[in-house]
């Protein structure tokens, strides 16, 4: 046998919530040497719907000074939803998850207390199974990154 | 000179304060009229500095957009230059001895369907 199933390594696993699917991240900004959170890991939604990369809280945006290094103004992407546009505040940082550093847009919203969610820009970026109520990281044998 | 209450004080962060002026034979009063020339001198220049960014900004955005995937750095009024990675980007603003400014990558917009938005 040789199906998929047999090269699937699984690694971490993450138990989902009631509110969704989650894995395990950190954000650092390494202008400032800052990661947040400092110690252990923050828990980010899986979030497919969005096409975007990290949304995170605006204290947590504070927290990691993005603020000090957030794009100008009239290039703050904007997102589509179903309530119609909504525009965000953006700062470049490193998402460490499943011990890869990811290169991403950190994002939250102009207003209102955003959320902690991860979308498809970064998911993308990583191997991820949904078993059951868990989140897992996976490697594939056959398959070379 | 006027008196004043002010509330939510960080008791640890007075106690240092007060200990720090008795050491330096000043009043708390003396030392919060310093720091407060001090943090307001700091927030002028940095507003001046935003603009000068915002200045700098503008002239190079159109070139944006022919190099997606690049990193722009703009801090103290200066375009600092484009890289192709984020550390090389942020190692330049640390070399020019800045942690503020623009560090900007073209970007799409995008969707924000269902999920986790309703939640």
């Amino acid at each position: 046998m040789n199906g998929l199933a047999d090269q699937l390594n699984i690694r971490d696993c993450f138990e989902a919530g009631d509110w969704g699917y989650v894995i395990e991240a950190s954000i650092l900004n390494p202008l400032h040497d800052l990661r947040f959170p400092q110690t252990g890991k923050l828990l980010l939604k899986v979030d497919t719907g969005f096409s975007g990369p990290i949304v995170v809280t605006g204290d947590v945006f504070e927290f990691l000074r993005l603020s000090d290094i957030e794009v100008p103004e009239d290039i703050r992407p904007t997102y589509r939803t179903l309530a119609g546009a909504m525009t965000m505040r953006s700062a470049m940082a490193i998402v460490e998850a499943d011990s890869k550093q990811v290169e991403a847009d950190i994002l939250t919203p102009l207003q209102g207390p955003g959320k902690l969610l991860v979308g498809c820009q970064v998911l993308e970026e990583l191997r991820l199974a949904l078993l059951r109520k868990k989140t897992c990281f996976v490697s594939i044998d056959s398959l070379v990154d | 000179m006027s008196d004043v209450l002010l509330k939510k004080v960080d008791r640890k962060l007075y106690s240092r304060l007060k200990a720090e002026a008795a050491m330096r034979g000043k009043t708390v009063g003396q030392v919060f009229n310093e720091a407060v020339r001090v943090w307001l001198t700091v927030q002028q220049s940095r507003d001046i500095e935003s603009e000068r960014n915002v200045e700098a900004y503008l002239e190079i955005k159109e070139e944006l957009l022919k190099h997606p995937g690049e990193y722009f750095v703009i801090a103290k009024g200066t375009f600092l230059g484009r890289f192709p990675t984020l550390g090389d980007a942020f190692k330049r603003m640390k070399d020019n001895g800045t942690t503020r400014g623009f560090v900007i990558r073209s970007q799409a917009s995008g969707e924000w369907l269902g999920g986790s938005i309703e939640h």
